[in-house]
Parts: C-alpha cells; sequence; structure tokens
C-alpha cells in the first residue's frame, strides 16, 4: 500500500507564513504590493462587473426603471424643498449658518461589488477604480445623486473599498426630515438598516424620509448633512423602552450602480 | 487538465472577488486537495488566499490562513476515511462555506453553503469523468 504523503510540516510552513503576513498587515505594509494587483486586474474586474450588470439589466422592465429614476427625483425634490423652507426660516430668524469647506466631487466606477446573487442580492461593500493617487482619503463619502451611498474605509495608490450605509458594520447619526427626530442609522445587510436611539418623545412615522445629520470631522471628512439615507417602512415603540426604533429602506438600488461619486476635501 | 485547471481558478478568483460572495476558491481548493491528496495544494491555497485578500481589501493572511487550515482538516480525514468522494465533498464544502461564510460576516450563509456544495458535487464529478478515477484508484497528478 502506498504511504500517504505526510504533509504536516507544509501545513506548518503555510501556517507561520500566513500568520507572519497576516500580523504584518495590520502595520499596512502591503499597500503598494495590493495597489499593484488591484491596478494589474480591475480593467478585467470592470469588464466582468459591467457584463454582469448589462445581463440583468437587460430583462428588466424599462418602464418600471423609469419609474424609479422619477421617485428617486421627486424625493430630491421634496428633500431640497424641505432644507430650502429650513434655511429660509433661519435666514429670517438671523440665524448664522456654517458653510462647509469645497468640495470636490470625483466619479469613480465601480470594479467589484460582490454579492450573494450578483445584481439581485445587495452587495455590502464597492471597489473602485478611484484611490490615494486621486486624492481621495480615508472617511470620503461616497454619493449617487442627493443620495448616500457610503464611506471610504480602505484605499490603495489605485483603489478604494467602500463600505455602503447598509452594511452591517455602519453606523452614523440621522434624523428624518420631517420632524428632525435624531436617530443612530445602523446597517443590517441587504437594503435593510435601523434607525435606533430616536427618543420617546419623538415623532416619527411610515414613509418619513430619513437624511444623514452630518459627522464632519475637522479635516472635513465623514458624511455631509442632508443626504438622503432613506425611508421608513415601520416603527417599533414599546412603553417600557427607553427609546424607539424604526426599519428603514434605502431607496438606491446598490446592486445596480455602476458609478459613484466621492466627495473629497481639497 | 491543466489548462482547464488554470482558467477555471481566473474565472473563479474573477467571480469570487466581482460579483458574488459564494465561495468558490474554496470548492475549488477543496476539489484539487480531493483529488491530488498531494502537499503543494497547500501553496496554491496560499497563494489564491493572497490574492483573494487583495482584490476584495481583506487583510492579508487572513483567506490564507483559513484555506491553509481547512485543506490540514481535509487532508487529517484521508487517514481515516475515503476522501474521493462525493459524499464528503458535498459535506466538507457545506461545513467550509459556512464556516467561512460565518468568518466573513456575510449574510444568508445557509443558502450560500447548500449553492457552495452544489457547486462542488458538480465540479467534482465532472473531474471525475474527465480523469476517470474512482475512489481508491491511484491518481497520479
Amino acid at each position: 500500500m502506498k504511504k500517504k504523503e505526510n504533509f504536516v510540516p507544509v501545513f506548518i510552513f503555510f501556517l507561520v507564513l500566513s500568520i507572519l503576513i497576516f500580523g504584518l498587515s495590520q502595520l499596512k505594509l502591503f499597500r503598494n504590493f495590493l495597489g499593484i494587483i488591484g491596478e494589474v486586474l480591475s480593467p478585467i474586474q470592470k469588464i466582468t462587473y459591467q457584463s454582469f450588470q448589462s445581463v440583468t439589466n437587460f430583462n428588466k422592465n424599462e418602464n418600471l426603471r423609469e419609474l424609479k429614476e422619477e421617485n428617486s427625483n421627486l424625493i430630491r425634490q421634496l428633500v431640497n424643498q424641505k432644507l430650502l423652507e429650513k434655511e429660509n426660516s433661519a435666514l429670517r430668524d438671523q440665524f448664522e449658518t456654517s458653510k462647509l469647506r469645497s468640495t470636490n466631487l470625483l466619479p469613480a466606477k465601480i470594479l467589484s461589488a460582490p454579492s450573494f446573487i450578483p445584481n439581485i442580492s445587495e452587495p455590502s461593500i464597492f471597489i473602485i477604480d478611484k484611490g490615494e493617487n486621486d486624492r481621495i482619503r480615508i472617511g470620503d463619502a461616497a454619493v449617487y445623486k442627493d443620495s448616500l451611498v457610503g464611506k471610504v474605509v480602505e484605499l490603495t495608490p489605485y483603489l478604494s473599498k467602500i463600505n455602503l450605509i447598509t452594511n452591517a458594520s455602519v453606523s452614523f447619526a440621522a434624523k428624518t426630515i420631517r420632524t428632525n427626530a435624531v436617530g443612530v442609522i445602523k446597517g443590517e445587510g441587504g437594503r435593510q438598516m435601523v434607525l435606533d436611539n430616536i427618543l420617546q418623545s419623538a415623532d416619527i412615522k411610515e414613509s418619513d424620509l430619513i437624511v444623514s445629520k452630518g459627522d464632519l470631522d475637522i479635516k472635513g471628512r465623514g458624511y455631509p448633512s442632508d443626504l438622503v439615507v432613506g425611508k421608513v417602512v415601520s416603527v417599533e415603540k414599546k412603553p417600557s423602552a427607553l427609546f424607539q426604533k424604526a426599519d428603514v429602506v434605502s431607496l438606491l438600488d446598490f446592486s445596480n450602480l455602476s458609478t459613484v461619486f466621492i466627495i473629497r476635501q481639497l | 487538465m491543466l489548462v482547464l485547471s488554470i482558467i477555471t481558478l481566473f474565472l473563479f478568483i474573477l467571480l469570487e472577488t466581482t460579483v458574488t460572495t459564494i465561495p468558490l476558491l474554496l470548492v475549488v481548493i477543496l476539489i484539487m486537495a480531493v483529488v491530488s491528496k498531494k502537499s503543494w495544494i497547500f501553496l496554491i491555497a496560499f497563494i489564491l488566499g493572497i490574492l483573494a485578500d487583495s482584490l476584495l481589501f481583506n487583510m492579508m493572511g487572513k483567506t490564507s490562513l483559513f484555506f491553509v487550515i481547512f485543506l490540514f482538516i481535509i487532508l487529517s480525514y484521508d487517514r481515516k476515511f475515503e476522501i474521493r468522494t462525493v459524499y464528503f465533498v458535498l459535506i466538507s464544502s457545506f461545513l467550509g462555506s459556512l464556516f467561512y461564510l460565518i468568518f466573513y460576516g456575510y449574510n444568508s450563509i445557509f443558502m450560500q453553503s447548500f449553492l457552495s456544495s452544489i457547486i462542488a458535487a458538480i465540479l467534482f464529478l465532472a473531474v471525475k469523468r474527465i480523469l476517470k478515477f474512482d475512489a481508491k484508484s491511484k491518481l497520479a497528478i
């Protein structure tokens, strides 16, 4: 009977090597290496992702897409109108408003958006074709039209990784446009989020639009205020609980996006 | 056969790092380990792990670590059972995918693991037909 190969020394060698590389990667020593691999394979990734998108979009109802686009535009107009009303009121009361530092929108193509079923399930991250060399920094927000998409969490010289707002590791402050009820958005995967830590006294109901409250740091990085996050689909209000919470669904179809815009701080 | 393996590997790397979260690389490594039972598979697993980490912006070495440990467990079973069967491939790919998806915090873990085990079984049966081997035959790869 043939003696079975002893693979234990090989296993130990690669185990130690993997642990070593894992440890060294915490020191961000491999960023340039990652950047080169990403840059080399990014054209193929782009073609693959766009091919999957065009195949699944082929069967989608054109009317439905137009209706969704129109709905998205109407929501944007509604949000802008509410903001104008508030600004008008603030000016009338002679409040001072602070201006954000000048921003620069950088369009970026999505190279990769892994999900369970491509273009049907929702992804939780995007890999885009812009990186440090394009003056993107960790913490820069990603948007699409007036909707918040996510935040840059990792980057190489050529590519960046964005955690979507629906990613389970994401949380940020948000508010309702109607009553300014403030809460914390937590991602739940798919297109689902939870608006938690809402005061019991706050007025929030189904169909309320949720926008970002804004958490820009001193360098101007983070989520800008008043960007559309989603819509409330249900409210959970228990008298015995400290806070109420609401289920929020994103109005963006992340699986159908091919381009996002990064808000750079110059 | 080598050309086909390389094309399949490349395709699966592209799919897993671009459009899907189903652990296709794990499936490929499992099939290669079960069919070849050689220690060079650890090198392949290591390289695939590094590639996957670099394209998905994971911590370098994380996926390689998982693959190497997974392979060790699979090949350890060879000492006790016959692993070159579709039943072993089905169960090990399901469990391996389940732990992989939990490790990375993905959603729909049971559905994805189930689908991954189906893909593994189909791939294994295809390789078995191409290479014309059975559970006990000596396969010089």
